[in-house]
């Protein structure tokens, strides 16, 4: 496993007097089962694709995870005539940038490479997705390489605290369990289970597909059907919804270290969810909007609690999170945290004002462009709303959404979603002696 | 931070002249000194604006390290026109994003944000370059904030801590030595005096440098920073720091153990010339010989290791090129279940062995620079990558030249030429060599 180094809709301003210039999003046919959007663009001599399969590690059968991120990582490591050495190689000498990583719902795949070597670039991904060799002796290497992440994972408190939160919120469900999974479980896995996984995720049926640069549609077809064609149209089942979300409370991971980390967590709403706007804008308030958020000032620039507090909504297709993070000095840590939950009673009660709203539409819509000028990030971002199961036109109507946005949607979100008594926090931290205990 | 950012622009240090044009990259000196470079990028109504100070860790005076970080923080502390923490509201306001690094030769501040708005950020910036207003009450809450990013990025981490030894150990009483963030009870030592004296000594426009990347017109770019930055008087400046790297007399070996380490670790820093201090083509064969040897899994280390011997699970080498004084090149392995780090160690000494009594071949050598040199044209998608390549490679004393030329002083690098660069500074004199283990249990 080895990872190479890694139309903007309108004009956001209400004042500004640009023209404006819209990302052109074409639909052109894919290979059957696969969606794709394209930004051509022939200013630079280069493409970009970002490519999603339903391949996370929420689809590893029980007692085998860790499978999705381990199959991902032998993604090159040898395919079709190709041994791993020889696959690299193939992908060095014309300068072709490619890797695979899992979260947990997606394997996430992303391609550049110079116009000229587009046609070998597609060719040898199809190869990769089509025709992995799992050969034992790659199957040994990347399990190691796995081995020493996890050991590294444990090292990391903020890594201990995520994958304990996960657990404890989501228990026996696939949500709950670690993306790279665990020592034991990656252990155990053979190459007859990455095979297994392979054949039943790498292919056409739910796959996603955004590409930008100096490619024109027709080009693209014949490209991607290199890439894809070969690959077999299934269905993937849909993940069941989780039975647990929660254990509120305070949990503690025991870490002999100077700074602890929380990470604090309740049910949130889901990608589809006709509030999820107004969410999103309230989350930008609370949290999600760095030094202009209002944990930023209270804990970070007013007090100097700690380098960075944030929160923010995660969508999964069968849950959605409300969570966010800081670390403290340990013996402080139950300040922040105080902090933290009187902030979210205090949104809760008295929503925004007028000009926090405003202050959060204008950058809302103002920042959006920044995501879109580059071709790697054009391809990255609207995959993302590939997955988020969004379709084209949200680029135009984006803006008008946040616009649209009330003080009172705002504060609807927020009694739905930041309720303190609701949380799920996990401190990996000190041991806890009895006289600093946080208050429930 | 330092070691990320070192790591990202020494790979990256160029833009390609490739087959579509490259760049036309406008550089100009205003009466004050301040130099401007001006990138276009029509392709999205967006600009990346920076402005880099000659100034980084290892101007921190003696005993107070830390000092030209801690500093950065408090950049966005207050102006007399601009009250604390108003500025990244501003620019949010705006629809812009900032934020702001250092390391050990500069320190730079930026933000991304529409085109129409280059404006106001150059006035934000001129504002803070000379008009800074701080009260000790908020150097005393943001030196609590640093300590704080000091425990989640060091402390927290035993290889960060690791690497702060092997660094001090290898540049002697050179400042490169020191952790840009600073040692703990130095940092603590800052207050107002001493970063209003920082401040004084390194902020003007005569030690800076403005970057402005995406969609402008160098005209357009040159009138306003003229407005904002013309008017800003020179100050006079303590002559850069010239530190001795003074010459080492033996290697040095460090064996730690951490009771936080789960996974061992061997590391090796080698100290060796910058692209500002090498020799003609000796940086780029330095560059070239860090891929070949870890670049990726078709590289010697990871091959001869990973691959064919099975002693480690990963391994890799990087060259920090973009530095004003002698810099570091790496290498690391992480060993298998059940190997030694001394079997490990043998592993790796002789591939390095193998590269100093031979040159690569020539399909090897091709397929490194290639790489080198697609990653240049990747490097042209994003206006922000292009902005700090430029800064970082002015800001330590390069010209816009010699960023144009990099890819093709890459291609003219020789088989015998990176061989060459092997056997002379990859010397066991001139490095430090570190295992990292678990702590054994009693």
């Amino acid at each position: 496993m080895s990872a190479r180094h890694r139309l903007i809709a309108g004009v956001m301003l209400a004042f500004a007097a640009l023209p404006a210039r819209a990302l052109d999003i074409q639909t052109p046919p894919a290979p059957e089962g696969m969606e794709l959007w394209l930004v051509e663009d022939h200013t630079l001599p280069m493409i970009a694709m970002t490519a999603s399969f339903p391949a996370g590690s929420a689809y590893d059968p029980q007692g085998k995870g860790g499978l999705a991120a381990f199959a991902a990582g032998l993604i090159d490591e040898g395919a079709g005539e190709y041994d791993a050495t020889a696959f690299t190689e193939a992908l060095d000498e014309r300068g072709i940038r490619f890797s695979a990583s899992p979260d947990r719902e997606h394997l996430i795949v992303s391609l550049q490479t110079l116009t000229e070597e587009a046609g070998a670039a597609f060719r040898l991904l199809g190869i990769a997705l089509s025709q992995p060799r799992f050969a034992p002796d790659a199957v040994e290497r990347v399990r190691a390489q796995l081995l020493a992440v996890l050991k590294r994972n444990e090292e990391d408190p903020a890594q201990v605290a995520s994958e304990a939160w996960s657990r404890i919120y989501f228990g026996d469900h696939p949500y709950g369990r670690p993306v790279s999974g665990t020592k034991e479980e990656v252990r155990a896995i053979t190459q007859a289970d990455l095979k297994a996984f392979a054949a039943r995720h790498w292919v056409r049926g739910a796959a996603q597909i955004a590409v930008a640069g100096d490619v024109t549609a027709e080009r693209l077809a014949k490209l991607l059907d290199s890439a894809f064609g070969a690959l077999p149209l299934r269905e993937v089942p849909a993940l069941p919804p989780p039975e647990r979300t929660g254990a509120p409370g305070t949990h503690h991971v025991t870490r002999d270290i100077g700074q602890a980390t929380a990470i604090f967590g309740a049910p949130g709403i889901l990608r589809h969810d006709p509030d999820f706007i107004p969410a999103y804008v309230a989350n930008y308030v609370l949290g999600g909007g760095g030094f202009s958020s209002r944990l930023m000032d209270e804990v970070r620039e007013k007090r100097g609690l700690a380098y960075g507090v944030s929160t923010g909504l995660v969508t999964l297709s069968k849950a959605g999170i409300f969570a966010g993070q800081v670390a403290t000095e340990a013996s402080r840590i139950g300040e922040s945290l105080d902090l933290i939950r009187s902030e979210l009673r205090r949104f809760a009660e008295d929503g925004v004002t007028g000009d926090e709203l405003d202050d959060a539409k204008t950058y809302l819509t103002g920042a959006f462009p920044l995501a879109f000028d580059s071709n790697g990030k054009i391809a990255g971002q609207l995959n993302a709303f590939q997955r988020d199961g969004l379709a084209p036109g949200y680029i135009d109507e984006r803006q008008a959404l946040i616009e649209a946005v009330t003080e009172e949607d705002v504060q609807r979100a927020a009694r739905r979603l930041f309720a303190p008594e609701a949380l799920t926090i996990v401190i990996a931290g000190p041991e806890e002696k009895p006289s600093t205990a946080a208050a429930p | 931070m330092r070691l990320r950012v070192i790591a990202l622009a020494a790979a990256l240090l160029a833009a390609a002249p490739a087959r579509a044009e490259a760049p036309e990259v406008t550089r100009f000196t205003l009466a004050n000194g301040l130099e401007v470079v001006v990138i276009p990028d029509h392709r999205a109504p967006v600009v990346t604006h920076m402005v880099w100070y000659r100034a980084g860790g290892t101007d921190d005076p003696q005993g107070l390290s830390g000092i030209a970080h801690f500093f950065e923080h408090l950049m966005f502390k207050g102006t007399r026109r601009v009250a604390p923490g108003e500025l990244s509201k501003i620019v949010a306001r705006n629809g812009g994003q900032d934020n702001a690094f250092t390391t050990e030769d500069y320190t730079a501040y930026f933000q991304r944000i529409a085109r129409d708005r280059l404006d106001l950020v150059m006035r934000l910036e001129a504002d803070r370059m000379m008009n800074l207003d701080l009260s000790a009450e908020n150097v005393a809450t943001e030196r609590d904030v640093v300590l704080e990013e000091r425990r989640f990025r060091v402390e927290n981490d035993p290889v960060a801590l690791f690497r702060e030894q092997l660094s001090a150990a290898l540049h002697l009483s050179h400042p490169y030595g020191r952790p840009v963030i600073g040692w703990n009870e130095e940092i603590r030592r800052i207050g107002r005096d001493e970063a209003l004296d920082f401040y004084r000594r390194h902020y003007a426009p005569n030690n800076a440098i403005v970057v402005v990347a995406g969609d402008v017109t160098p005209d357009e770019v040159r009138r306003l920073a003229q407005t904002h930055y013309g008017r800003l008087p020179r100050r006079a400046l303590a002559a850069r720091s010239d530190p001795a790297a003074p010459p080492r007399m033996t290697e040095t070996r460090l064996a730690a153990e951490h009771p936080d380490v789960r996974q061992s670790l061997l590391l090796r820093i080698y100290r060796v010339p910058s692209y500002v201090t090498a020799a003609p083509g000796e940086a780029e064969a330095l560059e070239v010989l860090a891929d070949l040897l870890g670049g990726g899994a078709a590289s010697r280390l990871y091959k001869g290791l990973v691959v064919e011997r099975k002693l480690a699970s990963a391994a890799g080498a990087w060259f920090a090129g973009a530095a004003r004084g002698m810099t570091e090149f790496g290498v690391y392995a992480y060993p298998r279940d059940g190997v030694s780090l001394a079997a490990l160690e043998k592993g790796m000494n002789a591939i390095l062995a193998d590269i100093k009594s031979a040159p690569p071949d020539t399909a090897e050598l091709e397929r490194t620079k290639t790489v080198l040199v697609a990653d240049a044209v990747y490097a042209r998608d994003s206006q922000a990558t292009m902005a700090r390549i430029y800064g970082e490679a002015l800001s330590i004393g390069l010209t816009v030249e010699d960023v144009q030329v990099w890819p093709e002083r890459i291609r003219a690098v020789t088989a015998e030429e990176v061989q060459a660069a092997a056997k002379a500074r990859l010397i066991e004199r001139e490095s430090v060599t570190g295992t990292l283990e678990p702590k054994a249990k009693k």
